[in-house]
């Protein structure tokens, strides 16, 4: 009867895998980093070695490309920290998930065994009921085999619901938090954004005054090139965070309001 | 899940809760104990949390949850114990006592509150059942399957709650509660002993222990009760066992090779 829950109970643990993969991709930003300092250096010893006052400009972007590195780093540390808020609040969430479960199975077992031969056939009526919501909650205490017990029964049960409610009250804080933890994520994501945009305007600047240095253009558009691959691969990069977090967004969407996800 | 009451004297009642018919197959049945005195509970190794739920709805036919005060747990396996971040999140002041070797590591069955145990030195304490009532006793039962085991004996009621002594894996759950043909019983409890009891010495320790005390029934915490003859019949044959004494597989040819 309590499928729906179990799902429920899944779909929250599997926050677990999209923070691994936004934490995954958070760490693969700082490789890529590397990579972009590598070319960044690179360039710093090519334009250096152009004579004649032709390299100035050269020299002055591939300094703003050094930047770019140091810019990336906080970001990503700044990643790190929102995917660590957010494994702690799933982790807290799964545990929480998981009592209510229990106390949920706990109520239907003492409901079906109630004592009367038809309470186990009367539950059935409770089929369609999720037991994600309030209102669930509220349901299944109307349900004549919730009182058909004695007083101490009645008492242990009531105890029971109350518990039930604090623990969803509770998951569903859980749940928000982690819904505002995926929202910083998407707002740090967009700062990376901006880093990558700066980044290919400096290969696309760098292409450019490469065009009027005949004896290096070769080396600085190879550079450009390479520059572009990278943030190509940090777009590709950003594109996987941003599809996790709104997977994400749109997982905790449904389970605040006591639905499931079931792809 | 079945619940029986074993001893009911004044405000002083034991009951049994076992059998569970709708349990996984793969989960070993186990008897929940709860003694309840003057309204307050002790419950005896609770269970594993694949059957908190049946135990919850049994248990709640005897006591109100608010009135569980404490916990008992015999050692440190998951099917007596894995369910106690359940019953303490349902309610902390809950005092739950178990040997101190195990304090560190039942601490691991917490689901986010802390789990702060009572440690049982090595030679056993009396610990209270509630806030008022009588005092029972943890009895050493170390290596008698644990390293760090106790049994628990209750004067009140006369009864010893053995934990894993006198274990048996019986059939399924139609098997009687309690022990009516002691020699038939034997074949359900023998690989139960020779396998998961590790010392004859500290087995044999154990039934001079529980000769001294003189329980009229003795309640493991898998398989069947003991009472009358029968609790005698137990310990006799629990003294003629040889325990223990698994030699191990012969070596395969190529790992006495490589070695």
């Amino acid at each position: 009867m309590h499928d729906v829950l179990s799902l429920f109970k899944r779909n929250i643990n599997q926050l677990f895998g999209i923070t691994v993969d936004i934490l995954n991709v958070g760490r693969s930003l700082q490789q890529l980093s590397l990579s972009m300092q590598i070319l960044a250096n690179n360039g710093v010893v090519q334009a250096a070695k152009i004579q004649g006052g032709k390299g100035r400009p050269m020299l002055a972007l591939v300094e703003i490309l050094n930047n770019t590195p140091k810019e990336i780093r906080p970001e990503v540390a700044a990643l790190e920290h929102l995917c660590a808020g957010l494994a702690k609040v799933t982790a807290s969430s799964s545990n929480i998930v998981w009592r209510y479960h229990q106390l949920i199975a706990s109520l239907l077992s003492a409901m079906a065994r109630g004592g009367q031969p038809s309470a186990s056939h009367d539950l059935a009526s409770l089929s369609h009921l999720r037991f994600t919501t309030e209102a669930d909650i509220a349901q299944l205490t109307r349900h004549p085999s919730f009182a058909a017990a004695g007083a101490l029964e009645r008492e242990n049960r009531q105890f029971v619901v109350t518990l039930c409610q604090a623990n969803l009250a509770e998951l569903h804080e859980r749940l928000k938090e982690a819904l505002r933890c995926l929202g910083e994520t998407q707002q740090a994501l967009g700062g990376l954004k901006m880093i990558g945009l700066t980044a290919r305007y400096m290969a696309f600047c760098i292409a450019s005054e490469a065009a009027g240095l005949a004896e290096a253009e070769a080396n600085f558009k190879n550079l450009s090139n390479e520059i572009t691959r990278v943030v190509d691969d940090l777009d590709g990069k950003t594109l996987a965070m941003k599809r996790a977090i709104e997977h994400g967004q749109e997982l905790l969407d449904l389970l605040l309001k006591g639905y499931t996800y079931a792809k | 899940m079945q619940s029986k009451v074993l001893f009911q004297k004044d405000d002083h009642q034991w009951v049994v809760i076992g059998r569970d018919p709708e349990k996984d197959d793969h989960v070993i049945d186990t008897n929940e104990y709860v003694i309840i005195h003057r309204g307050q509970a002790m419950l005896l190794d609770p269970g594993g949390i694949q059957i908190f739920p049946q135990v919850l709805a049994e248990l709640a036919k005897y006591v109100r949850m608010q009135d569980i005060k404490v916990i008992f747990a015999s050692h440190q396996d998951p099917d007596i114990c894995s369910s106690l971040a359940m019953w303490l999140d349902m309610n902390p002041a809950i005092k739950t006592y178990c040997s101190w070797l195990w304090t560190g590591f039942v601490s691991h069955f917490s689901t986010g509150a802390v789990i702060t145990l009572t440690p049982i030195p090595d030679d056993g304490m009396r610990i209270k059942i509630g806030e008022e009532g009588p005092e029972v006793e943890a009895v050493p039962a170390h290596y008698c399957h644990s390293s760090g085991n106790f049994s628990l004996y209750d004067p009140t009621a006369g009864i010893l709650f053995s934990g894993d002594i006198g274990g048996a894996l019986v059939p399924d759950h139609h098997a009687s509660l309690v022990v009516t043909d002691f020699e038939q019983h034997i074949q359900y409890m023998r690989g139960f002993h020779l396998r998961w009891m590790p010392s004859t010495v500290a087995l044999r320790g154990w039934t001079q222990r529980v000769r001294a005390i003189k329980p009229r029934m003795i309640c493991p915490q898998h398989g069947s009760i003991f009472e009358g003859d029968n609790v005698g019949k137990l310990l006799d044959w629990l003294e003629s066992l040889e325990v223990g004494q698994w030699k191990g597989a012969t070596p395969k040819s190529e790992t006495r090779a490589a070695a």
